[in-house]
């Protein structure tokens, strides 16, 4: 776990051109994880409308991803801990459901740039309607195979489909 | 002597353990069902606390489940607030983790809660319902952060 937590900060580096600034605003973040190294842009299209995806974004974002997460390490020589805070926000209008999800480190990472209110912006996802019944999704973040229980999650309630990843893993 | 007699009293301090954890005393009758399905690696524990007007919290204990429903009794009329902690831990790799999520359950007279906890292939879920035990009917009981209390 925390090796992964180093690799998000580390990602969150290379998403802003090694330039030891993190994104501020989820738009800045849009921009920057296409191109990134091990960033990706990813898209896909459910069978529900919008207001039905926003709404179930909106019901399970809070409940699964709201949460402190405490990861401790210890080898003969050093003992670890981290404490991470994953925040997210869900913002819908009439034509567009956003979820972001940030991460706070509350105890054992050294934030050497400046962090945004809510944490580094980890993922996030865009929904727009592609007809009556149909959403499209857009992805924001890393391809990395560990982080896809996450994806996998938001992709299931944009389906109607409840679970929580797991953010300890 | 006195020596040994301070590692003995550590010793002892440690054997019955520092820890703040206590098993949940529960009361009667028994109104919340609690059971888990979760991947091997994976345990479970649920702490109870009860919440006073002022949104204050006072522990009252912790419960391990498994796969065996655990029933349980807690008080009926007033607010409690349980935290659900999912934790791994590997002796091998020197790692543990553990992550909890909330909820507000304020119990009803003559209602069960049955509390239904998963964990498979890094997805989880928690499902609170109410339970009417003569009809049978029930109805699923939303997480609410205890930031809601007082509101």
């Amino acid at each position: 776990m925390i090796k992964y937590i180093f690799i998000a900060v580390f990602l969150s580096f290379i998403i802003t051109s090694c330039s030891i600034k993190h994104p501020q605003t989820a738009e800045e973040f849009r921009q920057g994880a296409p191109t990134a190294f091990m960033g990706t842009k990813e898209s896909y299209v459910v069978n529900r409308a919008l207001d039905k995806v926003a709404a179930s974004w909106k019901n399970q974002a809070p409940k699964c991803l709201d949460v402190r997460v405490r990861s401790e390490s210890s080898t003969n020589m050093s003992y670890q801990v981290i404490v991470t805070k994953y925040n997210p926000t869900v913002i819908v209008s009439k034509n567009k459901a956003e979820l972001h999800l940030q991460q706070l480190h509350e105890k054992g990472v050294m934030n050497i740039s400046k962090v945004p209110p809510k944490g580094y912006y980890m993922m996030v996802f865009d929904a727009v309607p592609v007809s009556k019944n149909k959403t499209r999704i857009d992805y924001y973040g890393t391809s990395l195979e560990h982080f896809s229980h996450i994806t996998k999650a938001v992709k299931n309630w944009a389906n109607g489909k409840k679970g929580c990843p797991d953010l300890t893993r | 002597m006195f020596k040994y007699l301070s590692l003995m009293f550590i010793c002892v301090g440690l054997i019955t353990g520092c820890s703040n954890v206590k098993s949940y005393k529960s009361v009667s009758p028994e109104n919340l069902y609690l059971k888990a399905k979760t991947d091997s690696d994976v345990k479970v524990a649920v702490d109870i606390y009860k919440v006073d007007k002022a949104c204050k919290l006072s522990y009252q204990g912790t419960v391990e489940v498994g796969n065996k429903l655990k029933k349980v009794g807690v008080p009926i009329g007033n607010y409690l607030y349980l935290v659900v902690s999912f934790s791994k831990s590997s002796y091998w790799s020197g790692q543990s983790s553990s992550m909890s999520s909330e909820a507000l359950l304020k119990p009803e007279k003559g209602y069960r809660y049955q509390m239904d906890l998963s964990y498979e292939d890094a997805i989880y879920d928690i499902s609170l319902k109410q339970i009417h035990p003569k009809s049978g009917q029930s109805k699923i009981i939303e997480q609410i952060s205890i930031d809601s209390c007082g509101k």
